[in-house]
């Protein structure tokens, strides 16, 4: 019976799981599209002014010195600034068709339709499978076949499945820093968003993890749209095929140049952009 | 090199004296305890007292015990949870206000017992009519016990990672997902060792009881009778009933015995959340 009905499930979600991207967001990834948009903190702008799109599917790389406000930018586009008491946000802000900024916007689904990852890797300190369980109750999953069928899916996507498939009801925190931070992406997987963000996802690894989990995001490709900020030029030379530059003037950031990843990596137009990507600056 | 020596030695002198010196404490407590109580059959807790105490057994005292502090921790049990995830929440809003309130917690976590009663019997017995009684006496120990029970959860739901927040946020969840699914069970041990604390003190409470729920002998047959606690019968016993110091020896063995088990619980939980921290 059981199995049945896993079988049933399965064929349901992987309808939705690799549905074609469009730009409008319905199902598969969504566009990300910005309009002079600035994060203040008591007042005092994070960074300012920044108009850019990211394109559907594809894998954008945010770069730029410590303090220009990436991690910011990145909170506005799942509303985690809400969390900041001190945070103000200006400016407009859509992905896919949604517009996220006004007061009407279902917070709890947008964060549902743009997971994140961040630099530590955060399971809850239960079993594996109760960290995909809460985390999609939560979003109304109720019945529990369906949830371990997505679970096993999400951590089959992120290679983890193998590893982990006999020692499901064991503490999540015994994994190592590698499986911890792919069990957080299969975890926000599970949940079928459209956008994932990644705030620095290699910087708290060792180079083989690292290389794990690069391969990883690589293979998302096409499925999500991914937005990652990464300190690693050459990194984000390997993976990305959009890239975005910040730069920090008078402690505020700004968008300095942003593009194909190939053009802004090897022939940017700035010269502070073809200063930092060569190393001369930041 | 010899200076070294000297004070390597003494310090481990120290802390062997007083660790001694704190333990010959509890042994000659106890010693005295058992050695006066003598042996005495389980009949001594359930059967009924006889001789205002001198003789028979401390059925109703047990009864009547055991109503208080479920009263007390029932009512006390929300409340700390409630207001320990307020200050927890609130801290990290609003700095000033939160050390106020944590300041006002602490000096009412010390203040003695027998004023709680005071205010007990004037605000639960006759303010609100309760008369002396076993809800009142639970409900002045929980106004007793909650200062301190709200800081030592406040302090355990803080030991939990500050990025559960955003974690759970970042997955779409609610603040009371967040809490009662994330922040609770991670700090669950914390919070049971908190919890048993405060009632073992409300268990061994006497000053508190004595203005609220009064010292009637008889079996309590609604929260609305009054009781008599296990402490404040070994208190009558001792001081006003002739010939009642053995049987208050023996209610002391049952006292110690009640807080034993219920201290090492507290402490079996506690190694539990360690070991939790330290396996991370
Ligand atoms: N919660 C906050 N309250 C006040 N100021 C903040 C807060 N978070 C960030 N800032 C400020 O906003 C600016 C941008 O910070 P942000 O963390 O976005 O930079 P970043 O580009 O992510 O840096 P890094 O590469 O070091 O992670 C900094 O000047 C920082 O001091
Ligand atoms: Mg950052």
């Amino acid at each position: 019976m059981n199995r049945i009905l896993r079988k049933l499930y399965r064929s349901d979600l992987e309808g939705v799981h690799y549905a074609e991207c469009d730009a409008n967001g319905a199902a598969g990834c969504a566009a990300i599209e910005a309009k002079n948009l600035s994060v203040h903190y008591d007042g005092v702008p994070a960074f300012r002014d920044v108009s850019v799109s990211f394109p559907p599917c594809q894998i954008t790389a945010l770069v730029g010195p410590s303090g220009c406000g990436k991690t910011s930018f990145l909170q506005c586009l799942n509303r985690l600034t809400d969390l900041i008491p001190a945070a103000e946000v200006f400016g407009d802000l859509r992905i896919g068709a949604t517009s996220v900024f006004p007061g009407d916007c279902d917070v709890s689904s947008l964060r549902k339709r743009v997971g994140m990852i961040f630099q530590k890797p955060t399971p809850f300190p239960f079993s594996i499978r109760k960290n995909f369980h809460l985390a999609l109750k939560e979003h109304g999953t109720h019945c529990s076949t369906e949830r371990d069928v997505r679970m096993e899916k999400a951590l089959r996507d992120v290679g983890l499945w193998t590893e982990v498939k006999d020692r499901l009801g064991m503490n999540a925190m015994s994994l190592s820093g590698g499986q911890k931070q792919r069990l957080c992406i299969a975890r926000a997987l599970a949940l079928q968003p459209e956008v994932l963000l990644m705030d620095e996802p290699c910087s708290a690894l060792d180079p083989i993890a690292s290389a794990t989990v690069e391969e990883l995001i690589s293979s998302l490709r096409g499925r999500y749209t991914v937005i990652m900020v990464t300190h690693n030029i050459s990194q984000a030379r390997r993976l990305a095929d959009y890239a975005a530059f910040f730069w920090v003037k008078h402690n505020t950031g700004h968008l300095v140049e942003h593009g194909e990843a190939k053009k802004l990596f090897y022939e940017p137009v700035n010269d502070l952009t073809q200063a930092y990507v060569s190393g001369r600056a930041g | 090199m010899d200076r070294y020596v000297f004070r390597e030695g003494s310090f481990t002198v120290i802390t062997w004296l007083s660790g001694i010196a704190v333990f010959a404490i509890f042994a000659l407590l106890v010693f005295d305890v058992f050695y006066h109580s003598g042996l005495f059959s389980l009949e001594f807790l359930f059967s009924d007292v006889k001789g205002a105490g001198r003789e028979g057994g401390i059925l109703p005292v047990i009864i009547s015990t055991s109503l208080i502090v479920l009263t007390c921790s029932v009512v006390s049990l929300p409340i700390a949870l409630g207001s320990a995830y307020f200050l927890f929440y609130f801290s990290r809003q609003n700095t000033r206000i939160s050390a106020l309130l944590r300041v006002s917690l602490d000096v009412l976590a010390s203040t003695p017992s027998i004023v709680f009663g005071l205010f007990g019997s004037a605000f639960f017995c006759l303010y609100l009519d309760l008369g002396f009684s076993i809800l009142s006496g639970g409900l002045t120990l929980a106004c007793m016990i909650l200062p301190a029970v709200i800081r030592m959860c406040e302090e355990g739901l803080s030991a939990t990672p500050e990025e559960y927040g955003l974690q759970a946020a970042a997955l779409g969840m609610s603040k009371t997902a967040l809490f009662f699914h994330v922040l609770l069970p991670a700090a669950l041990p914390t919070l049971s060792a908190a919890v048993l604390l405060g009632i073992g003190r409300a268990l061994s409470e006497t000053a508190a009881l004595l203005f609220t729920s009064g010292y009637v002998l008889r079996m309590p047959e609604s929260l609305m009778d009054s009781g008599r606690s296990l402490s404040i019968h070994i208190y009558d016993l001792a001081m006003n009933i002739p010939g009642g110091d053995q049987n208050a020896y023996r209610t002391a063995a049952v006292l110690l015995g009640m807080l034993f088990v219920i201290n090492s619980v507290a402490l079996a939980s506690m190694n539990f959340c360690a070991g939790r921290v330290i396996r991370k």
